[in-house]
């Protein structure tokens, strides 16, 4: 009897927690029901996003009545704050982070509980640099990857290719013809064997600008107020989140733009889901096509009217094909 | 003819009460008190009075969702009076952030030395009126070091009542 009280009276899990992890206060905020035993533990995008901005949309909320969400803000990031110098920042650092972060999941958690890795673009970097190069998933039923980063150099070959593959037929087609153009002649004058730090930076320009030539739509479950309602209630106020963010990104840079992960994507032996925009300019599908070759336990979505944000762009079949994976776990 | 020259004795003190917005949003407290040090009033038809201050501050903020933040420091005051009052001050000081929600390791337990440190410079423009009783309003940017790898930018804005004791 009082147990079914204490269950009525129990809503769902809202909780923020400060995880310390070598002179990191690591922000953490998990909501859902836990009465599943589903926790999906998200990595966000950048380097220099935040936990807060996959904190909003149908997909979360979905996830959220399936188990528990956590987001979190990596180190130097969002919310996060600590003490440390510059170049103790690297990616393996924020790799064994992650390996902090399911391991505290863990141990809220329970044993029996299904604990999934989740990363978007720069998450895909992390999520699958924890996956080959800690013993992370020892404690994990899956890897979601959505649009990732896993490898850098391929990344920018993909890319200029895109550029001009999609951009010639665009401009057969008469379609943003001197836009086109511009991005044609920025990728016919790239080695695409010798990509410098710069281009690197203008190629991620331009995928951007090229996606927004070829994708519209957006998450319209979310409601004005609620989008103010999460504008305003973000941890950090975004120049203090951008300052530091930006900083880590810089620190990290040089480490990240040559890191090439998809040889090594072979020792990924959780059940995988690679879910991809057909239009991502910013990490080409071929990356996904490339990891569903490697992982040996793998599925490849690719969502034809997205480019790097499927969860917005096709919210509807984003959230579907995510939970109906999350009930294969 | 223009003359200027030193009007009165300066006085005790001044105490200034704030709220103390951060970000324009989260809600706060600072209280200083300043003792001007210098001061010169030109006896022009229309006077203006500027003066230089000296003084401590405190004051805390709460940022839901994120953190508690207490500050103390001192700080340097210039201020220009004449039909309306400018303002100018830094601060150096220390902050305390205290997080909000538990401090956890990553054994689950709880983490007893949670919260940081930080230096806390900061520098406000301030523009306000009144004579006996003195309203402001200043918009201010504070850094908090180290935060993380670096020190992080802030910004707040400073409403309140100022008087002289």
């Amino acid at each position: 009897m009082v147990a079914l009280m204490l269950l009525a009276c129990s809503g769902p899990l809202d909780e923020q927690v400060w995880l310390s992890v070598d002179d990191a206060d690591l922000r953490l905020r998990m909501q859902g029901d836990e009465s599943t035993g589903l926790w999906v533990v998200m990595l966000h995008g950048g380097p220099g996003g935040n936990g807060h901005e996959y904190d909003l949309g149908l997909w979360k909320d979905r996830v959220e009545e399936k188990g528990v969400l956590v987001t979190w803000d990596q180190r130097g990031q969002g919310a996060s704050r600590g003490h440390y110098e510059g170049d103790t920042i690297t990616l393996q650092r924020m790799a064994d982070d992650t390996h902090a972060v399911v391991r505290y999941v863990r141990s809220r958690a329970g044993d029996q509980a299904d604990i999934v890795l989740m990363g978007h673009s720069w998450g895909g970097t992390l999520g699958t640099a924890a996956l080959v190069r800690t013993d992370v998933q020892d404690e994990l039923a899956g890897w979601v990857e959505v649009d990732g980063a896993h490898d850098i150099p391929r990344l920018n070959r993909y890319a200029l290719q895109m550029f001009v593959d999609i951009g010639s037929a665009e401009i057969d087609a008469g379609r943003n013809v001197r836009t086109w153009r511009e991005i044609i002649d920025f990728a016919e004058g790239v080695d695409p064997d010798d990509i410098s730090l710069d281009e690197g930076g203008q190629i991620n320009n331009y995928a951007f600008t090229a996606e927004e030539l070829m994708v519209e739509g957006w998450d319209d479950s979310v409601g004005l107020g609620e989008a103010f309602g999460w504008g305003v209630g973000t941890p950090v106020p975004w120049w203090a989140g951008a300052s530091s963010g930006n900083r880590t990104s810089d620190l990290l840079l040089e480490e990240v733009e040559a890191t090439s992960l998809t040889e090594e994507m072979h020792a990924i032996e959780v059940p995988t889901l690679l879910m991809w925009g057909a239009y991502d300019f910013v990490c080409p599908p071929q990356l996904g096509h490339d990891a569903a070759g490697v992982i040996g336990d793998s599925e490849l979505i690719l969502f034809e009217d997205s480019g790097h944000s499927p969860m917005d762009s096709e919210a509807q079949t984003f959230a579907r094909v995510l939970t109906d994976w999350l009930d294969t776990i | 003819m223009l003359l200027y020259g030193l009007v009165g004795a300066v006085h005790a003190a001044d105490v200034s009460v704030s709220s103390f917005f951060e970000a324009g949003l989260h809600p706060g407290v600072s209280l200083e008190l300043t003792r001007p040090v210098w001061a010169h009033t030109n006896t022009r038809r229309r006077p203006a009075t500027r003066q230089l201050a000296v003084g401590g501050r405190g004051g805390w903020v709460w940022h839901p969702g994120s953190q508690n933040l207490a500050f103390t420091g001192a700080e340097l005051l210039y201020s220009k009076h004449k039909r309306w009052r400018w303002d100018a001050v830094l601060a150096l000081g220390a902050a305390r952030s205290m997080p909000i929600g538990a401090s956890v390791n990553v054994d689950g337990t709880r983490n007893l030395a949670g919260g940081s440190w930080h230096l806390m410079p900061s520098v406000g423009l301030g523009f306000g009126g009144g004579h006996d009783l003195r309203w402001h309003v200043r918009p201010t940017v504070y850094g908090l070091s180290r935060w993380n790898a670096g020190m992080s930018p802030w910004i707040a804005v400073e409403a309140g009542l100022s008087w002289s004791l």
